[in-house]
């Protein structure tokens, strides 16, 4: 496995950032990101099916995407495509939902709190790189860990890089 | 981890007055009094602070009755920082599987034999 990412510099910037590079041209790519036939191949995880999925690839089209675990326990996630360029920008949001779209508290398995009720906006970029295209995701921290820029402004990151160190210490200790 | 204490750590979180505490106690556990004095804050005010901080796993508290120096406990902004990175994990593994996806797609272009 990769090194795991420094609590710091996860503190340290204000949005979550994956990038990617994909042997095929931008079109491709972005076509097989946003259409909903080609989303419900790679969206889950591989037991997982994707019976609907809804990408209305405009502003304003709407998102929804109905998970079915293994056990056949349903998850639905919904939200808004707020910004579009083919095919190089794509802006959404999305939030945990019930099937008929409406909003609800995060699933216990999704590590969220049931209280939370923010949406994850994803701004997704894709540039062309000869025949490849290189995938950035920035995810913004709003909700979930806005105070996170904020705690590394006020120096935590230190101290909580040097907990991370201390908890595994021990753990290593401990087996 | 618990469902709700991540709840609990962002509203802990929300309040600036909150957070500058934290910073503060990250610097060393300190007595109600000694939090005060920078803020040009009523004790009770620094009390009733500490007290969310607590509930959210974020402060503990001394025994001693007169002084109960608050502590910072790291604890719950790791579960933040977790949750992070799940949700990393989670995207990593879905570029994974449209990186396959692609792959499909190309190689049944082939076959076809159409032009990429």
């Amino acid at each position: 496995m990769a090194a795991r990412h420094s609590v710091t510099e996860d503190m340290a910037t204000k949005e979550l950032v994956i990038e990617r590079v994909f042997d095929a041209p931008r079109e491709r790519v972005f076509d097989a990101f946003t259409q909903p036939e080609h989303l419900r191949k790679w969206w889950g995880p591989k037991m997982v099916l994707i019976p609907v999925a809804e990408f209305d690839v405009r502003p304003g089209g709407k998102i929804f995407i109905a998970e079915r675990a293994p056990d056949g326990a349903m998850n639905y996630i919904a939200g808004v495509v707020r910004e579009v360029e083919r095919p190089s920008r794509l802006v959404f949001a999305i939030h945990f939902a019930n099937e008929n779209g409406e909003r609800v508290s995060p699933p216990v398995r999704s590590g969220l709190g049931a209280a939370w009720d923010g949406e994850i906006v994803s701004n997704v970029t894709f540039r062309a790189e000869g025949q490849r295209t290189r995938v950035t995701i920035r995810t913004e921290r709003s909700g979930v860990t806005a105070e996170f820029s904020e705690m590394a402004r006020l120096g935590w990151g230190e101290a909580l890089d040097k907990l991370a160190h201390a908890i595994a210490d021990d753990m290593r200790v401990d087996s | 981890m618990a469902v709700d204490r991540l709840s609990l750590t962002f509203g802990a979180l929300a309040d600036p007055t909150r957070r500058a505490i934290l910073a503060r106690l990250a610097k060393g556990g300190a007595s109600v009094t000694e939090i005060a004095e920078p803020f040009a804050m009523s004790l009770p005010a620094v009390s009733k602070h500490l007290k969310v901080l607590e509930r959210a796993g974020l402060v503990s508290r001394g025994r001693e009755a007169q002084w109960r120096p608050a502590a910072l406990e790291a604890g719950p902004l790791k579960e933040i920082d977790e949750w992070v990175e799940r949700y990393r994990v989670i995207w990593e593994q879905r570029l994974d599987r449209l990186d396959e996806y692609l792959k499909e797609l190309h190689v049944k272009e082939k076959r076809h034999g159409r032009k990429a």
